[in-house]
């Protein structure tokens, strides 16, 4: 038996989940009576079926979607390249450690062996590179050492005198500190 | 928190790229199955049909007034795309097939050991009818359809889209994708039509 010729709209609509409610009322009332587009509606439904289990989702693997993603992100964004200066210092400080390692290794390495053994003179402080000025300041710190000294040994003869002067009448008789300062000095201090 | 459409949308338009993926990572998968449906398992067409509607989309996406949803309007630009890319590629080979020496089965000319059927299953000749051969039949039936009408029978049989939307998605009026749908139904009615039967 076949369908309905005049109903092909609605039993599509109907396969497709389409049918308006108030078409569906009336459709299902036909169905009941019409075998031929009974027949026709299962073979549709069956059809419809089978081709949509034929064709399973396709879907990206998870590395070509990120590829994918990426792709298209480069192309809408594209990354503007720096002057290789800029590219240096583009990576953080990080990227500079390395660089900075090497620098200060090379550094001590040249300061030990190369500078020091070159040029042993230049080591250390050369007179020669003291500049006048340094050199006056460094004779006025003598001369100051030197009165102070002088100073204290002044101080020290008072003292001496007045000991001595105290002990007149005592005899007392001279300590080798006596005897170092009479021949020190070429003279007795009393 | 998930984001809308229409926030997303509006950030990749402010050039947000965290935006643009989010959106790109989100209707990734749908865009590729319905391009690699109308590609015939070409997954390398496929996959650059679906990066060029995306790349479309993207860069148009700042005269995209939000008049529709973010998803119909980025369908209707998923169709376009893959409508043009089997148009150009359609070309191309009509151009090139002139100086191909003709196959014997342009449309599968696959390995003839394919046909006989799989011994395994010769216990239960069912099976046989409806797994690589029927598989065969349905692929060649679907690729006998034009495409607009192939566009808009896959929507709705296998995206299972409405008839609104598939209107929406094709920018063309309900009865256009009623006509097509139901030509197409007929036709693989009728390509398809000792299978079906009983």
């Amino acid at each position: 038996m076949t369908a309905c010729s005049d109903r092909e709209t609605t039993l599509y609509l109907d396969i497709y989940g389409e049918l308006p409610p108030r078409q569906a009322t009336e459709w299902h009332r036909h169905l009941d009576t019409c075998r031929g587009c009974r027949e026709e509606r299962q073979r549709l439904t069956r059809l419809v079926g089978k081709v949509e289990s034929e064709f399973s989702a396709p879907a990206l693997t998870d590395d070509s979607a990120r590829d994918m993603r990426s792709a298209i992100i480069d192309r809408l964004h594209p990354r503007i390249r720096l002057p290789w200066r800029r590219q240096l210092f583009s990576g953080g400080p990080r990227r500079l450690v390395p660089a900075l390692a090497t620098a200060a290794i090379l550094v001590a390495v040249l300061g030990w062996f190369g500078i020091t053994r070159m040029n042993p003179a230049t080591s250390g402080p050369s007179l020669s590179r003291i500049t006048t000025e340094e050199q006056m300041i460094l004779e006025n710190y003598e001369l100051i050492e030197n009165l102070e000294l002088l100073e204290e040994m002044e101080a020290l003869e008072k003292l001496v005198e007045l000991v001595d002067t105290e002990d007149l009448g005592n005899r007392i008789i001279p300590t080798p500190y006596h005897e170092a300062r009479r021949g020190a000095y070429g003279h007795t201090l009393v | 928190m998930r984001s809308t459409d229409e926030e997303l949308v509006r950030r990749a338009q402010a050039d947000d790229t965290r935006a643009t993926e989010e959106l790109i990572r989100r209707y990734q998968q749908k865009a590729y199955a319905i391009v690699a449906r109308m590609c015939d398992d070409d997954e390398q067409e496929a996959q650059d049909l679906t990066q060029e509607a995306f790349l479309r989309a993207f860069r148009n996406l700042k005269g995209f007034r939000g008049k529709s949803s973010f998803y119909t309007w980025f369908y209707r630009v998923v169709v376009n795309t893959c409508l043009d890319g089997r148009r150009k590629k359609k070309r191309w080979r009509r151009l090139f097939s002139r100086h191909e020496p003709r196959r014997p089965d342009a449309d599968d000319p696959g390995n003839p050991l394919d046909a006989t059927p799989d011994p395994s299953a010769l216990s239960d000749p069912l099976n046989v009818l409806s797994g690589k051969q029927l598989s065969r039949e349905i692929r060649s039936a679907m690729n006998g359809l034009p495409d607009k009408q192939r566009m808009a029978f896959q929507l709705k049989v296998l995206h299972g889209m409405s008839i609104r939307e598939i209107a929406a998605v094709m920018n063309a009026a309900e009865g256009t994708v009623k006509s097509h749908l139901f030509r197409a139904t007929r036709h693989m009615r009728a390509a398809l039509d000792e299978w079906v039967e009983g």
